[in-house]
């Protein structure tokens, strides 16, 4: 069998050796919680096997599996509702989503880690690029598909919130 | 805050279960893919079912349309020929005969044409009937009365003994 490789000859094998804690970070930042961001990360990877061959190099393939995993998150996130549906009897017995958020918050001792958690999705995925990646505005822009005006205003007002919630946190 | 949240988010790895399981996955999508390039171009099942309604539609619509179309141009058809009939239709025309298959035409006359003077004078039936043939043609024409009112027959026949059989019928 033949492997399938980038442009540059690059393997899935060799990705997913450089960015899977790229990838699983970005996973759980979005998700917020291990088991959905494990189904998320296998998602993204074997989606790259089918579309190996449409990468040219490294930069490439870190931007398409950066937006793939945004991308499938978001996915996640509307399945997630239809997943919490349970019959009335089951309720009692079966954590809330927001119950399953606490939960997983109490696990980060971290108040800035506690704090990121509470920001909305589109807030943490460009506060997680631009301060854990440190990729530039117009990166983010780019692999987001969102215009760098409002990458800006979103980190703009992530920064609020977290100085907010921070202020709260430390009193 | 930034060293805080890369120090964190940096001490998160995938465990080295996860990373084994979606290798083997990946392995796994590869051999399947390699399987259906062998087994030839799969053809997504949205275009699949595209075609199958397109192919639906088309053998639905080209018989409704074939029948619509027929249908319309058959009336169209009868109308125009109505509508031909209608306007070359003569109001003195009593009666079109095709007494064995050789039509002849009776029509209403003020009075007897001057063709017909001095034409050979047969009686059918009580009538007198002035029969002469047409330079051209060479066809029978006939003009009679009846109850007060005058007829001129024209025919497509040559022999008069054909003529008074088959005029003799159409008389009774």
């Amino acid at each position: 069998m033949r492997t399938k490789k980038t442009e540059v000859g690059l393997t899935a094998e060799e990705i997913i050796d450089r960015y899977a804690d790229m990838v699983y970070r970005l996973a759980v930042s979005q998700v917020r919680n291990r088991p959905d961001a494990d189904d998320i990360f296998q998602e993204v990877f074997v989606r790259l096997v089918r579309h190996v061959e449409d990468l040219q190099d490294m930069e490439h393939a870190k931007a398409w599996l950066i937006r793939v995993t945004i991308n499938c998150a978001k996915k996640h996130f509307g399945q997630y509702f239809y997943k919490n549906v349970f019959p009335m009897e089951e309720t009692e017995e079966i954590p809330t989503m927001e119950e399953g958020f606490e939960q997983a918050e109490k696990k980060m001792d971290n108040p800035v880690m506690q704090a990121v958690s509470k920001l909305p999705s589109k807030y943490r995925s460009c506060v997680h690029l631009f301060y854990f990646e440190e990729l530039s505005i117009k990166e983010i822009a780019q692999m987001t598909g969102q215009k760098e005006s409002t990458v800006k205003s979103r980190l703009y007002r992530a920064r609020e919130m977290l100085k907010e919630m921070l202020g709260e946190i430390s009193s | 805050m930034k060293e805080q949240y890369q120090k964190e988010v940096s001490q998160i790895h995938v465990p080295k279960e996860l990373l084994e399981k979606t290798k083997r996955a990946m392995k796994e999508e590869e051999g399947n893919l390699a399987k259906q390039k062998k087994a030839g171009k799969r053809i997504p099942f949205r275009t699949l079912s595209m075609a199958a309604a397109a192919a639906i539609l088309l053998l639905v619509m080209i018989p409704a349309g074939m029948l619509f179309f027929s249908g319309r141009s058959q009336s169209e058809r009868d109308r125009q020929v109505q509508l031909q009939l209608k306007n070359h239709a003569d109001p003195e025309i009593v009666k079109i005969g095709q007494g064995s298959g050789k039509a002849f035409t009776v029509k209403e006359a003020d009075r007897m044409p001057e063709q017909f003077e001095g034409a050979e004078e047969i009686v059918m039936d009580d009538i007198a009937v002035f029969v002469t043939a047409d330079e051209e043609t060479g066809y029978l024409e006939a003009y009679y009365e009846k109850d007060g009112k005058a007829y001129i027959v024209t025919s497509r026949l040559t022999d008069l003994g054909e003529f008074e059989e088959a005029f003799g019928k159409e008389l009774k």
